[in-house]
C-alpha cells in the first residue's frame, strides 16, 4: 500500500508522466476509466483526495469533478491539483446520485465509471487495480476496501449484503483490525459507498444511480440493479482508500436515521419483484409501526421521524419508482432472491427495520450473543467463577427447597388458591386478611402473582424460587457494584463476603421476607447512589471511572435511580430506608475521608431520587397520613432491649445461622482495607465503612431499646451493615496487593494470606450448612399443625354454602403464619380467613379496617383478664378459631420456639366460651369459638340467631349470598363502606354497633343479595394512574439514558 | 485522589468502643416454671373478670340438710354477673345477678336443678372484687362444712382422703367441667389394699358444663382410706370430694365434709398445725381436735422419700420429724398423736418436704374435738374436717366468717418461708354492719409479727377480713360451734401468690 501524498504531489498535473513512471505494466494497454468525483462542499481534506486521484497509476484516467455543493471556490481547489481535471456544477445540491449521473449525458469512450465520494483518499494502485479485479473476474462493478482515515488499521467498508428489505448488512463489526480476515471472499451484494468502479455499458443500462437516493445507499441501489441484469458485484481488497472525511451523518440531510427508511423502501419498491415487493411492504408498514413504538420508548424520535416520513416520500415519488423499474422489468423473475437470501433472517431483517440498527453482521458478532461472549468472558474470571462457585454452593444448598417447596413458617406461606388474588389485592386495595381491611399487598406480590400461571413448576417452587432469589439478587448486584474498583479478585471477595454474612440464612430460617427482600435489592440501590456521586472509581471525579463505570447525566441518573428504589420499595418498602442509611454512610463517610466531591449530586440526586419514588408509589403513601408510619411498612418481630448484644450485631449474628465466633472474620478483610488502602481506594473503604457503620449502628440503637414503635427484624436492619462489609472487602482485595511485591519483604506480604485465611473461615459456615439441602429449614411448617382450619369436603362445597373459618392468630410475631398487630411485650394478633396465605403477609394497621380494631380490643380485654367470655366479644367478627402459635414449625421439627406467655394461655383456658381442641401438635394452641356467628349471615326475627347463607364468589371484590331464612341479612367483612349491596331492593337497614360492618337489610328466604366492592373506595383509579406514571418514567428514564448513551458514543 | 484515614478509625473505635461500654443489659424476661395458681383468688373490682366454681350437695344428696352459696361484694359499687347452675343429669340455668355494694347475695342451688343431688354452680364476676363461698349443713345439724368456692381450673386434681367405710358413709367425688368443651379424665383410686384402677375409671367424660359425680364406694368400697387421683386427658375441670357419715362406720365418721381438691402435685407443703396446744390447756379460741393425721399421696411414677417436719412456734423445741418413703401411687397416714412426740409443743406449723421429684399432695385429717369452754373432757361428735396442703403463700388473703354462725371463728396466720419476718395487718372490709357488739368483743389486733415457721391464732369477727402481710403468709380459718367443726384456707389476692422461699 503506497498512500505516502508527496507521491501525488511529483505527479500532479501530468498523468501521463505519473504513468511512465509506474514501470512496465503501466505501459500496457488499460481500459480508459472515468472518475467522478461528486463533491459537495468537501473540508480540508479534499486537497489530500485530489493529490491521490493524481497519482493513480492506471494510465487511461479521466478525472471529472462534479460541484454538488453550495459553496463557490472548488474548481480553483481542483485546479490548483489537477489542473487536467474536468469540473461541472450541479446545481441546487442533488444529492450523490443525481450528480454522480452527469455520466450518463457524457458521450465519452470510457469502460468504466469510477465513482467517488469527495472524502476518499485512494491508494496510489487503487483504480489500477480495481480494473484489474473487474478484467479477472469480468464483474460489472468492483469496489475497493476501505479503511479508517483515522487509523488506518482499522476496516471501515468493505461492501455489504442486503436483508429482506433492502438494509444494507456490512460485512464486520465496527471497530474491526484490517488483518485480511475477508480479503479471500470478494462476492458482496453491494461494494463500497465510497468509490464504485462500474462498467460504463453496465451503467448505461441499469440507468445510472437512483437521482431520488441521496448521499446514502446510492450505490447499494446501483449495485442491486446490477445484479439484477446478471452483472457480478465484487470487492477489489488490494484495491485500498481511506475515508478522510470523518462522521458527518448528523447533518440533517445526510442523517441515515431519515435516509436509510425511506431508500429501503424506495429500492424495495424498485428491485423487487411483483411477489417479494408485496410481502416486504406489508411487513415494512408493520416495522413501522413498531419501529415507531420503539422509537418513542427509547426517545429515538428522529428514527421515529424517518420512518413514518419514509411512506409519504415514497407515495410522492411512485411514478419515478414505476420508471426506474421498467428499465429492468424484464429481468425481473430470475433467482434473485438467492442474492440476498443468504443473509436474510426474517426476524432479524425485521428487528433491524424496527430499531434501525443495522450497523451489525447477523451471524456470531450478533448483539446478544456479543453481549454473552461478554457475559461469558466476564463469568470466566476471578468474580464470575465465583458468582458460579456461589450459585452452585448456594443451589446445591436449596436443592430440596427449590424441589419441594419451601416450608409454611412465618412470611414463607403458600400463594392464595387463586394466585392472581395478589394482583387483584393490590389492584383493587382491599384485603381479606384482619376481616378485610384497605391495605393493598405490595407490587412484589402482585407481580409473584401474575407470574404464577405461566409458571410451569407450581406455586410452591415458584414461591421457593422467588425467595431464593434474594441470593443471586444481592450477589449480581454486589457484583455490578465493586465492578469498577477493580479486577475480578475483588469482586469475587466481594461477593463471597456478601454470600458469608448470617444475615439472609437466619431470615430464610425465621421465614422472614422483609430482609431477604432488601439483601437482594440494597446494593443495587447502592449502585445507583455510588454512580451518582461520580467519585472514582464510578465517575470522573478524582481519577480515571473504573472499569465498567458508566457516566450518567443527572436527569438519568435521578430517574433510574427513582425506579430502582421504587422497584426496591416495590418489593419491600423498607428498603428505601435503608437506602437512606447508605446515603448517609456515603455523606458521612466522604466528609471523614476529606474527600467531600460529589456530595451535593449524590444528595441532589438521592433527593430526585425519593421524588421520584414516591411519585411511583402514590397509592401507598396515600395510606400513609390515616396512621403510624412505621407500622404501615414494618412487620413487627420481637426484640427485647440488650437481646443481641454488641458483639452479636458486629458478627451478624442474630439467630439460628451460628458461625460463633468465625462470624469474626468477616470484619478482617475490610478492617485490612481500612488501615492499607490509600488514595481513592481509601476514600471508598472509609465510605463502604460508615455504611456498614450505618446498619450496625441502627441495629445497636434498636438493641438498646430506644425505639417505641414496630420494632423490624434485626436481619433487616443488618443488611447495609453487610453491604459495607462486601464493598470495604472488595476495596480491600484490590488494594492489598497493589505495589506488595515491588516492596522489601515485611508485614504487608502477610496481608494476602491472612485475607485468604478470612475469607475462607467465613465462607465455610455457609459450605457446611448447605450439606442438608434446605439451609436448616425444617421439613414441615406450622401448616401441619392446624388442619382443623381447612374447609371440609369437596372444592365445591368451598364456593357454596360453607365459610372458610376465621382464624384469630396470638403469639410472637415472628412464628406467627401473618403479619400480626403489635401488642407489646413479644406479642402480636393476626385474623386471617382459613389458613394463612402470602395474602396475610403484609404488615397492616388497627386503622385499616374496623374489623381488626374490634379483634383488637377483645384481645386486649383477654389478656387483661377482664373477660371470660371472649369468645363473645370475638363472634361478632366471625372468629371461629383462636390459635395460640408457639412454634414456627409443627413439632418435631426444627423451629423457632417462642413459648406463649402463661397468663395468655391460663387467661384462654378460663374462657367459659371457647373450647380448647386438643389433640393437635404442640406447635399450636387452639380454642375454638362455639359462639361465632357467620361472617354473612341473617339474624333472625324473633330468635336473634344467625344462620349462614349460602355464599358464592363469582371473583373478586364480588359475592353472591342466598339467604336460607328471612331477617337481616349483615356481613363482618371491611374496611366499612367498602362492599355495598347490589341487585337488591330490600330495605336497608343502619349500621348496628358492634360486628356488622355493612349496611344490613331485610331479606325473605330465597333472597339474593350481590355485594361487591365499591369503586368509589377501590384504589384501581390510582393504580391506573401509578401505572400511567411508571410509564412515563420509564419512558423518560429511556430517553435520558439513551440519549446519555448517545453522546458518550459521540465524545 | 487523596484522602485520610485518621478521622474515619478514630471515629470507628470510638463508635466501637461506645457500643460495649453502653450497651443495655439483656431485659428478655426470663421464663421460669415458679408460677403457681392458689385454689382461690380474689381480683380487685374493676382489675379482672372472676370466676367461682363451686360444687356440692344438693337437700338430696344423703346427710345433707342444707347448702347455701354466698355472694360477698365487699366492693363499693355494685357487681353484676351471671350464676350458671349445672347437675349430674346435664340441666343447666342460667341467670343474672346483682350484689349491691357492701352486701352479700345468698342463695341455694337446688332450685334450680329440683332433682339432682349434686349441682355445681359457676359464677362469673365480670368485674372482680367478689367474695364466694358456700356452706354445707349436715342433717340435722349433723355436722358442718364450710370454705370459699374455687376460682382454679386444673388438669389433675389430687385428694389424698377419703373413707369408705360400711356402713354409714358417702364419699362422693364431684368433677365439673364449667367450658363449652368436653373434658375427658383418667382416675385412680388407692384403698386400702393398694392401688386400683379399673376401665371404667379411665377416659372419664365430663361433658361440656356439666357435673360427674362419681361415688367412690362404689368403687372402692369398704375402705378406711381412699384417696384419688385425677388426671384430665382433654380440657380443665374443677374437682372436690364430699363426704358424709352418720356415725355407724367402724371408725365413727359422723358429718359432712366438702373438700375442695389439690390442683396438682408438689414438692413442698405446709400445713397450718391443728391447734395441740388446746387440746392441753384448754380451749381459747376454736376447739381442738383430739386426733389428727395427716395423708400423703404420691400420684407421680416414682418413688419419692419425704419427711413430715412439724415447726413449733416455741422456737427451743425441736421435734423429730415424720420420715418415709412414699412408693409411686401410694398414700401413707401418719397420726401425728399417735407417738406422743408432738406432746407439749404449744402451736406448730406442719412442712411435708420430698427429697425426690415434687409429686407429692397431702391432707390434715381430724375427727374428734372439744367445744370451747367444755371442760368436761369428753369429745364431741360429729365434725370431721379435712384441710388441704398447700404449696403456695401470699401477701394478700381474705377470709369470711358468716355473720349468721353462732361457731367460733378463729384465724391462723403461718410464716411457711426460711427466712424473713412477715407482717401482717388485718381489717375488716365488709362486716354484718348491725353486729358491732361481736367486733366489740372479737377485736382484730392492729398488727402481727411471724418470725420464719411460726403461726399465730387470733379469733374472728364475722364479715369479711383483709390480711395484708409484707412476706408470703398461709392463711386459715377454723370455725368451730355446736354442729361441727370445719376449717378452710383464706382466698388469696390474684398476683400476690408465691411459693414460699
Amino acid at each position: 500500500m503506497d498512500t505516502d501524498p508527496s507521491d501525488g504531489r511529483q505527479g500532479a498535473g501530468d498523468p501521463a508522466a505519473a504513468g511512465r513512471e509506474a514501470g512496465p505494466r503501466a505501459t500496457s494497454p488499460s481500459p480508459l476509466v472515468g472518475l467522478v468525483l461528486v463533491a459537495h462542499d468537501p473540508g480540508d481534506w479534499f486537497e489530500e483526495v485530489l493529490t491521490a486521484v493524481g497519482v493513480q497509476d492506471h494510465h487511461d484516467l479521466e478525472v471529472l469533478v462534479v460541484d454538488a455543493g453550495r459553496r463557490a471556490g472548488l474548481a480553483e481547489r481542483v485546479a490548483g491539483i489537477l489542473p487536467w481535471a474536468e469540473v461541472v456544477d450541479a446545481p441546487n445540491a442533488p444529492g450523490f446520485g443525481a450528480a454522480a449521473n452527469v455520466a450518463l449525458g457524457r458521450k465519452r469512450r470510457a469502460a468504466f465509471h469510477l465513482f467517488m465520494h469527495d472524502d476518499l483518499v485512494l491508494d496510489g494502485t487503487a483504480v489500477r487495480r480495481l480494473v484489474e479485479c473487474a478484467l479477472e473476474v469480468n464483474a460489472g462493478v468492483v469496489g475497493p476496501k476501505v479503511l479508517d482515515g483515522a487509523d488506518p488499521r482499522y476496516l471501515e467498508d468493505m461492501g455489504c449484503w442486503v436483508d429482506r428489505y433492502g438494509g444494507g448488512v456490512p460485512r464486520f463489526e465496527s471497530g474491526e483490525l484490517d488483518q485480511g480476515q475477508y480479503d479471500a471472499e470478494r462476492e458482496v451484494f453491494a461494494c463500497a459507498e465510497s468509490a464504485v468502479l462500474v462498467r460504463s455499458d453496465l451503467f448505461e443500462a441499469v440507468g445510472g444511480f437512483d437521482p431520488e437516493v441521496r448521499f446514502l445507499d446510492g450505490a447499494l441501489d446501483l449495485c442491486w440493479r446490477s445484479r439484477l441484469v446478471g452483472a457480478a458485484v465484487v470487492t477489489a481488497p488490494t484495491a485500498v482508500g481511506r475515508s478522510v472525511g470523518g462522521r458527518r451523518t448528523r447533518r440533517r440531510r445526510t442523517d441515515p436515521q431519515r435516509l436509510h427508511p425511506r431508500h429501503r423502501l424506495r429500492m424495495t419498491l424498485v428491485n423487487q419483484d411483483p411477489v417479494q415487493r408485496s410481502i416486504a411492504l406489508v411487513e415494512l408498514a408493520l416495522a413501522t409501526v413498531f419501529g415507531a413504538l420503539y422509537g418513542l420508548l427509547v426517545g429515538r424520535f428522529r428514527h421515529v421521524r424517518g420512518l413514518l416520513a419514509a411512506w409519504p416520500w415514497n407515495l410522492r415519488r411512485l411514478a419515478s419508482a414505476r420508471e426506474r423499474r421498467a428499465t429492468i422489468a424484464g429481468h425481473f423473475g430470475s433467482d434473485h432472491t438467492r442474492l440476498y437470501v443468504r443473509h436474510d433472517v426474517p426476524h432479524r431483517s425485521f428487528h433491524r427495520a424496527v430499531t434501525g440498527r443495522a450497523s451489525v453482521g447477523t451471524g456470531a458478532e450478533a448483539p446478544g450473543r456479543l453481549r454473552l461472549h461478554q457475559l461469558w468472558s466476564a463469568l470466566l474470571g476471578p468474580g464470575g467463577i465465583t458468582l458460579l462457585l456461589g450459585a452452585a454452593v448456594l443451589g446445591f444448598g436449596s436443592r430440596h427447597l427449590l424441589t419441594r417447596g419451601l416450608p409454611a413458617i412465618g412470611r414463607f406461606q403458600a400463594l392464595p388458591d387463586d394466585a392472581l388474588d395478589l394482583a387483584r389485592s393490590w389492584w383493587t386495595g382491599w384485603r381479606p386478611s384482619g376481616t378485610g381491611v384497605d391495605a393493598p399487598p405490595t407490587e412484589g406480590f402482585a407481580l409473584l402473582g401474575l407470574l404464577d400461571g405461566p409458571f410451569p413448576w407450581g406455586s410452591e417452587v415458584l414461591l421457593a424460587a422467588a425467595v431464593l432469589s434474594a441470593f443471586p439478587l444481592g450477589a449480581v448486584g454486589v457484583w455490578r457494584l465493586v465492578r469498577p474498583i477493580g479486577g475480578g479478585r475483588s469482586r469475587a471477595v466481594a461477593v463471597l463476603t456478601y454470600l458469608a454474612v448470617p444475615v439472609p440464612y437466619n431470615a430464610l430460617a425465621e421465614g422472614r421476607i422483609a430482609p431477604l427482600a432488601a439483601y437482594a435489592a440494597l446494593p443495587w440501590v447502592a449502585q445507583r447512589l455510588a454512580i451518582a456521586q461520580g467519585v472514582v472509581p464510578y465517575g470522573r471525579r478524582g481519577g480515571v471511572p473504573g472499569p465498567g463505570a458508566r457516566l450518567g447525566g443527572l436527569w438519568g441518573e435521578v430517574l433510574v435511580g427513582g425506579l430502582v428504589v421504587a422497584a426496591a420499595a416495590g418489593v419491600e418498602p423498607s428498603t428505601a430506608v435503608l437506602g437512606g442509611v447508605v446515603l448517609a454512610g456515603l455523606v458521612v463517610g466522604s466528609v471523614l475521608a476529606g474527600s467531600p466531591a460529589g456530595v451535593p449530586r449524590l444528595l441532589l440526586v438521592a433527593f430526585g431520587a425519593c421524588v421520584v419514588a414516591s411519585l411511583l408509589h402514590l397509592p401507598r403513601l396515600d395510606r400513609l397520613p390515616d396512621g403510624d408510619l412505621a407500622a404501615a411498612f414494618v412487620d413487627p418481630s420481637h426484640w427485647p432491649a440488650g437481646d443481641l448484644g454488641a458483639a452479636a450485631i458486629l458478627r451478624l449474628d442474630t439467630g439460628t445461622f451460628v458461625a460463633g465466633r468465625l462470624g469474626w472474620a468477616l470484619l478482617v478483610i475490610p478492617a485490612i482495607a481500612l488501615l492499607t488502602a490509600d488514595g481513592w481506594r481509601l476514600a471508598l473503604v472509609v465510605r463502604s465503612w460508615m455504611v456498614a457503620a450505618g446498619g450496625f449502628g441502627l441495629a445497636w440503637v434498636l438493641d438498646q431499646g430506644w425505639w417505641a414503635g414496630p420494632m423490624p427484624a434485626a436481619e433487616l436492619v443488618l443488611v447495609p451493615a453487610a453491604l459495607g462489609l462486601a464493598w470495604a472487602a472488595a476495596v480491600g482485595a484490590a488494594a492489598i496487593g497493589v505495589g506488595t511485591l515491588d516492596r522489601a519483604f515485611g508485614w504487608r506480604h502477610a496481608l494476602p494470606p491472612l485475607a485468604a485465611l478470612a475469607l475462607l473461615v467465613a465462607v465455610a459456615p455457609v459450605v457446611a450448612s448447605s450439606l442438608d439441602g434446605r439451609w436448616g429449614l425444617p421439613e414441615r411448617g406450622l401448616d401441619a399443625a392446624v388442619p382443623v382450619f381447612e374447609v371440609e369436603g369437596d372444592a365445591d362445597d368451598i364456593e357454596g354454602s360453607r365459610e372458610t373459618p376465621r382464624v384469630l392468630w396470638l403469639g410472637e410475631p415472628s412464628v406467627l403464619p401473618a403479619a400480626g398487630v403489635d401488642l407489646g411485650d413479644g406479642l402480636a394478633f393476626a385474623v386471617t380467613d382459613g389458613p394463612a396465605d402470602l395474602l396475610d403477609q403484609v404488615p397492616l394497621r388497627l386503622v385499616d379496617g374496623e374489623g381488626l380494631s374490634g379483634v383488637h380490643d377483645a384481645v386486649r380485654t383477654l389478656l387483661a383478664g377482664t373477660t371470660s367470655r371472649v369468645g363473645g366479644l370475638l363472634a361478632g367478627w366471625g372468629v371461629q378459631y383462636v390459635a395460640v402459635v408457639e412454634r414456627g414449625a409443627a413439632a418435631p421439627y426444627t423451629a423457632v420456639e417462642s413459648p406463649a406467655p402463661d397468663a395468655l394461655l391460663a387467661s384462654l383456658h378460663r374462657q367459659l366460651d371457647l373450647e380448647r381442641v386438643e389433640g393437635l401438635n404442640r406447635a399450636v394452641a387452639v380454642f375454638a369459638n362455639p359462639v361465632a356467628e357467620p361472617v354473612h349471615a341473617v339474624v333472625r326475627d324473633r330468635t336473634g340467631r344467625a344462620v349462614p347463607v349460602d355464599l358464592g364468589r363469582p371473583g373478586w371484590g364480588r359475592l353472591e349470598a342466598t339467604m336460607v331464612v328471612a331477617g337481616s341479612y349483615r356481613a363482618a367483612i371491611g374496611p366499612e363502606g367498602w362492599w355495598r349491596i347490589e341487585d337488591h331492593d330490600g330495605e336497608a337497614e343502619p349500621v348496628e354497633d358492634g360486628a356488622p360492618v355493612l349496611a344490613t337489610a331485610r331479606v325473605d328466604a330465597g333472597d339474593r343479595l350481590v355485594l361487591v366492592l365499591d369503586d368509589d373506595r377501590t384504589s384501581t383509579g390510582s393504580r391506573t394512574r401509578q401505572l400511567a406514571i411508571l410509564a412515563l418514567a420509564v419512558l423518560a428514564t429511556s430517553w435520558a439514558h439513551l440519549g446519555r448513551a448517545r453522546s458518550g458514543l459521540e465524545r | 485522589m487523596n484522602a485520610v484515614r485518621a478521622p474515619a478509625v478514630i471515629m470507628l473505635v470510638a463508635l466501637l468502643i461506645g457500643a460495649f461500654a453502653f450497651a443495655a443489659e439483656s431485659s428478655s424476661p426470663e421464663r421460669t416454671d415458679e408460677s403457681v395458681t392458689a385454689l382461690a383468688e380474689w381480683s380487685l373490682a374493676g382489675a379482672a373478670a372472676d370466676l367461682w366454681f363451686c360444687e356440692g350437695p344438693t337437700q338430696r344428696a344423703a346427710g345433707v340438710a342444707d347448702r347455701v352459696v354466698a355472694l360477698v361484694n365487699p366492693t363499693d359499687s355494685p357487681a353484676e354477673g351471671r350464676i350458671t347452675v349445672v347437675d349430674e343429669s346435664g340441666n343447666r340455668v342460667s341467670r343474672t345477678y346483682q350484689v349491691e355494694a357492701g352486701t352479700t347475695f345468698e342463695f341455694r342451688p337446688d332450685p334450680f336443678v329440683p332433682r339432682a343431688d349434686y349441682a355445681a354452680v359457676t359464677v362469673e364476676a365480670p368485674s372482680g372484687g367478689l367474695y364466694v363461698d358456700q356452706a354445707v349443713l349436715g342433717e340435722a345439724s349433723n355436722g358442718l362444712d364450710r370454705g370459699p368456692c374455687a376460682t382454679s381450673t386444673s388438669s389433675s386434681w389430687r385428694h389424698p382422703w377419703a373413707t369408705t367405710e360400711r356402713p354409714g358413709t358417702t364419699a362422693v367425688l364431684l368433677l365439673h367441667n364449667p367450658f363449652p368443651g368436653n373434658a375427658v379424665a383418667d382416675l385412680r383410686l388407692v384403698g386400702d389394699l393398694g392401688r386400683r384402677e379399673s376401665l371404667d375409671s379411665q377416659g372419664i367424660v365430663v361433658g361440656s358444663r356439666s357435673l360427674v359425680a362419681l361415688d367412690l364406694g362404689e368403687r372402692v368400697a369398704d375402705s378406711e382410706v381412699v384417696s384419688a387421683i385425677v388426671d384430665v386427658r382433654v380440657g380443665q375441670l374443677v374437682s372436690a370430694l364430699f363426704l358424709a357419715g352418720d356415725g355407724v362406720s367402724p371408725n365413727a365418721w359422723e358429718g359432712v365434709d366438702l373438700t375442695p381438691g389439690l390442683p396438682g402435685d408438689a414438692g413442698r407443703l405446709f400445713l397450718a398445725g391443728p391447734g395441740l396446744s388446746d387440746r392441753d390447756a384448754g380451749a381459747e379460741h376454736a376447739g381442738p381436735p383430739l386426733d389428727a393425721s395427716v395423708v400423703l399421696l404420691n400420684a407421680g411414677g416414682e418413688a419419692v422419700e419425704l419427711e413430715v417436719v412439724p415447726h413449733p412456734v416455741s422456737g427451743g423445741a425441736f421435734v423429730e420429724p415424720f420420715r418415709l418413703v412414699l412408693h409411686p401411687g401410694r398414700r401413707e397416714v401418719v397420726d401425728l398423736l399417735g407417738d406422743g412426740r408432738l406432746d407439749g409443743i404449744g402451736p406448730f406449723l406442719l412442712e411435708v418436704r420430698s427429697f425426690g421429684a415434687p409429686t407429692l399432695s397431702a391432707a390434715l385429717v381430724t375427727r374428734e374435738y372439744r367445744l370451747p369452754g367444755d371442760d368436761t373432757g369428753e369429745p364431741v361428735r360429729p365434725g370431721f374436717d379435712v384441710n388441704s396442703a398447700v404449696d403456695h403463700a401470699a401477701t394478700s388473703w381474705r377470709v369470711r366468717v358468716d355473720p349468721s354462725s353462732s361457731a367460733t371463728a378463729t384465724l391462723v396466720v403461718a410464716n411457711p418461708s426460711r427466712a424473713g419476718i412477715a407482717t401482717v395487718q388485718l381489717a375488716v372490709v365488709a362486716g354484718p354492719g348491725s353486729d358491732a357488739e361481736a367486733d366489740a368483743e372479737r377485736p382484730l389486733p392492729a398488727a402481727l409479727e411471724l418470725d420464719p415457721g411460726t403461726l399465730v391464732e387470733v379469733p374472728l369477727p364475722p364479715g369479711v377480713v383483709e390480711v395484708e402481710s409484707s412476706a408470703p403468709v398461709t392463711v386459715l380459718v377454723r370455725e368451730v360451734g355446736a354442729s361441727g367443726r370445719t376449717g378452710w384456707s383464706g382466698v388469696a389476692g390474684a398476683g400476690t401468690v408465691v411459693r414460699p422461699s
